[in-house]
């Protein structure tokens, strides 16, 4: 069950999304490469927490030269790096790119209501107000 | 490579006058987040569900009631933007509560009937131009949220949707599909909750290459 969440989930989801989008991929949720926290240890994550590291569950898309390298792993951080740093369920988005080096966007402990403003984003777009 | 953004303005379609329609997941009391609007003209285009953003039912209740009852600036700002921007509702299809339509819009406190039996009956009676798509669906597969999206494309309907599913299983072919029907796919809020992701790339970022991206 725990495999089929981490194969079919949001994770794998999120990330072929942004493949598909910002580097046309063509490409499902089953081809993203994915490992969890399940062999993550109580002892292991206060030993990482002693040294000053932590666990997040990051996407990380890359172009190959035969395509679209895609994976989501629990990554062990520095509790300093910008990956680590924002709180909760914040949301957070580095891109890597040719001409603007890399840079990113990140919306902290968003809810329904960011969400909602999403939508009436695309609304205000698509009626051209 | 057609561009799902601008295909409405690339055909040369009028803008459209904000008529809406929108359909939800299952939750029994699914109504869009924004009905709670005391302007005249209802602003209801926050057509949020609770499952999209991982609220429960009850907590989506409590939440919207908690807005309606901790933020008293939420009802004159809803009106402000309702004349800066009014859309008009036209239907409304849910799992549970049923299905409400007024081709005239909808009232602050529409209401629904039986359900119409099916999505393509519901767009056809509805008569929107633009089609906000949040239905809950089965991440294996995207479904039904992609033959939805599909539906509304062939009534040449423009499509929001908050959805990843679809992006993750379908987007070249919905893009495609959209750019040859003339209507525009919006989907900012498939990813990070609607923080700007494509239209910051699409918008701001010309000539651009994403090489890769980190995200959590």
């Amino acid at each position: 069950m725990a495999h089929s969440m981490w194969r079919d989930g949001i994770p794998p989801a999120k990330t072929a999304a942004l493949a598909n989008v910002l580097m046309d991929a063509r490409t499902t949720p089953q081809q993203v490469s994915t490992r969890g926290i399940t062999r993550l240890t109580t002892e292991r994550l206060q030993e990482m927490a002693r040294q000053g590291k932590t666990v997040r569950l990051i996407s990380r898309g890359r172009r190959t030269g035969s395509g679209v390298s895609l994976r989501v792993r629990a990554e062990v951080l520095d509790r300093c790096d910008i990956l680590a740093c924002t709180p909760g369920t914040s949301n957070l988005i580095l891109f890597h790119t040719d001409l603007m080096g890399t840079f990113g966007t990140v919306s902290i402990e968003p809810g329904v209501e960011q969400t909602a403003y999403g939508v009436f984003s695309d609304l205000v777009n698509l009626s051209g107000f | 490579m057609p561009n799902c953004f601008d295909a409405r303005l690339a055909h040369g379609r009028q803008a459209t006058s904000g008529r809406v329609v929108c359909w939800s997941g299952p939750w029994p009391h699914g109504l869009p987040l924004g009905f709670y609007s005391d302007a005249g003209r209802p602003f209801q285009c926050f057509c949020c569900g609770a499952r999209i953003s991982g609220y429960g039912a009850s907590e989506f209740e409590d939440r919207t009631h908690r807005l309606r009852q901790c933020r008293p600036g939420l009802g004159p700002a809803s009106a402000e933007k309702a004349r800066e921007f009014p859309f008009t509702i036209t239907g409304i299809h849910t799992l549970r509560q049923g299905t409400a339509i007024d081709a005239a819009g909808l009232s602050d406190s529409p209401a629904f009937g039986k359900r119409l039996p099916s999505i393509e009956a519901f767009l056809d009676a509805a008569r929107a131009e633009i089609a906000v798509e949040l239905t809950t669906l089965d991440p294996s597969a995207g479904e039904p949220a992609i033959s939805h999206i599909r539906a509304a494309f062939v009534r040449r309907m423009h499509v929001a949707t908050a959805n990843k599913g679809p992006i993750a299983h379908a987007y070249a072919a919905l893009r495609d599909e959209a750019a040859r029907a003339g209507v525009g796919f919006r989907f900012e809020s498939a990813v990070m909750d609607g923080a700007p992701v494509f239209n910051l790339w699409h918008g701001c970022l010309p000539g651009v290459k994403v090489l890769g991206f980190a995200a959590r």
